[in-house]
């Protein structure tokens, strides 16, 4: 359709009466513009004046008050049982208490606790879980789960909450998810909500929601696949991702890639097949989502880093 | 020495040279303010509100309920205010608050998952319509069954009144993907309405 008949695309085009009438009636709906309602700033003059006042007042609060400081610090994680008897460093949880940083949480095979990250989240540790406390801190709140299952949910902005595994780095990017260890180390993740990045070394994997990403000691994320994919998929991919490549696990996975769903596993693959396979892979891709400007097929089995980008943006990968 | 550029009226933010010759495209703008705010400048965090306020709104419209929306476009900037200092790009700024917008509407979505369900697609009663009437009841919530990909680019085109040249530009996909979307969603906008015509 060319630009100047779509109104869809552009408003000022040849109205559309359908989409009119949808417009028409949807107008209720639009945005009422407010006056943004910010808390008040104190003038950077008055700051000024009450500098010392402020570092006198600091001084007596860390002398006189310092334990109770601790534990209003806003970014502080507390830990409370949700059931059975989980312990910190050893010691029963009773009630509430807080988690600092180097202390270990555990659960046994009949606990669970739920743990509140400092007001950017919360994380409901399963049964049969370690994990450890690294930093909680503004911009940084960090953990290190050994084994075990968390279910988090965090509304921060990107990259404030992460969670060290054997196997990779789970870096929260606003999202909602449910992240497994076994005792080996290995381990999954399943997104519920937003995007979670999984790092180690050089090998990154972007898993959005919906989609499901194994992981394995020494080898990092692998390929992120639609949840409730069959077994059949599922172990091609994992082939693929921590074993040596045969041809008959990527014809497996392709077959399995229906619908735009399966465009960001695809994304992923096109890079981890060798050069020779990536043709198919590309096929696969373009067929199952649009084609982003700019991002040909040469420029995609070259694997040029602008090419993979614009197509990473298009299946909404990238912040 | 600070010039003041125009950004809009009526509200006029003060920048330096530096922060001005960056501020020629949207990108630029925001970049600039992003800076001029992360520096505690009050007036150039309330006119990337003024600017993106839309966005985050036809955003919010398309993963919550019309009654959280408005009230929700508030809390969304500030929270992007609180956190200003973590935003390591200032250029991403709009990528940014609508990550966040995402992320509030989502979070209210799974904790009220019932309520979203009756606030949208329960008929009221009191306002039933006639045969083949349609009702903004009835629209926002068969765009609310759609997949997420065409949700956003049509509430932010049959709501905010947004071209898919800016939808393309504010929300940094492809002019393409864009038109895709908009015209795929609006195949199945009309499939979930049951073929209405104009």
């Amino acid at each position: 359709m060319a630009e100047h008949d779509d109104y869809l695309w552009d408003p000022s085009a040849k109205p559309d009466a359908e989409v009119e009438r949808l417009e028409r009636l949807l107008h209720p709906l639009a945005y009422q513009e407010r006056a943004f309602d910010a808390p008040p700033v104190r003038p950077h003059s008055a700051r000024r004046a009450w500098v010392p006042l402020a570092m006198a007042a600091t001084l007596l609060l860390a002398l006189f008050v310092g334990r109770t400081w601790l534990r209003d610090d806003p970014h502080a994680w507390q830990v409370a049982g949700l059931a059975g008897a989980p312990r910190v460093d050893g010691g029963r949880v009773d009630g509430e208490e807080r988690l600092r940083p180097g202390k270990w949480l555990e659960t046994d095979a009949r606990s669970r606790a739920r743990v509140e990250l400092g007001g950017i989240g919360f994380a409901e540790v399963g049964p049969n879980s370690r994990l450890s406390a690294l930093r909680s801190r503004r911009g940084e709140h960090r953990m290190a789960l050994r084994r075990g299952t968390i279910d988090a949910q965090v509304w921060s902005p990107p990259r404030v909450f992460l969670v060290e595994t054997p196997a990779a780095l789970a870096v929260d990017l606003g999202c909602a998810y449910l992240l497994t260890v076994e005792d080996d180390g290995s381990g999954q993740i399943h997104v519920t909500s937003g995007y979670v990045e999984l790092v180690n070394g050089g090998r990154r994997s972007v898993v959005p929601a919906g989609s499901v990403a194994e992981m394995r000691p020494g080898r990092g994320p692998g390929t992120p696949y639609p949840a409730g994919s069959p077994a059949t998929l599922r172990n091609a991919l994992a082939a693929l991702d921590f074993g040596a490549f045969r041809r008959a696990d990527l014809d497996v996975a392709l077959a399995g890639a229906v619908g735009l769903d399966a465009a960001p596993m695809l994304w992923h693959l096109l890079q981890r097949v060798p050069v020779a396979e990536r043709g198919r892979v590309y096929d696969r891709l373009a067929a199952v989502s649009s084609l982003p400007e700019g991002a040909d097929r040469n420029a995609m089995l070259r694997l040029d880093r602008r090419a993979l980008e614009l197509w990473q943006r298009e299946l909404g990968l990238l912040w | 020495m600070d010039e003041t550029l125009s950004v809009s009226a009526p509200m006029r933010v003060r920048l330096n040279p530096f922060t001005r010759q960056r501020a020629e495209s949207p990108a630029g703008v925001d970049d600039a303010l992003v800076r001029a705010a992360q520096a505690g400048d009050r007036g150039a965090f309330a006119e990337l509100y003024r600017l993106h306020g839309r966005l985050v709104h036809g955003i919010l419209l398309a993963h919550a309920p019309r009654q959280e929306a408005d009230d929700l476009v508030q809390d969304v900037f500030l929270a992007a205010l609180a956190r200003m200092h973590t935003l390591r790009e200032p250029a991403a700024f709009v990528k940014w608050i609508a990550a966040i917008a995402r992320n509030r509407a989502r979070m209210l979505h799974r904790g009220s998952r019932r309520l979203v369900a009756l606030a949208d697609d329960v008929p009221d009663p009191a306002a039933a319509p006639s045969a083949g009437e349609l009702r903004v009841e009835d629209v926002l919530a068969a765009i609310h069954r759609l997949p997420e990909a065409y949700r956003e680019p049509l509430v932010l085109r049959l709501v905010e009144g947004m071209s898919g040249a800016e939808i393309a530009e504010r929300t940094g996909l492809t002019p393409g993907s864009v038109r895709v979307n908009l015209h795929r969603g609006m195949k199945q906008l009309r499939e979930e309405l049951g073929g209405f015509d104009g």
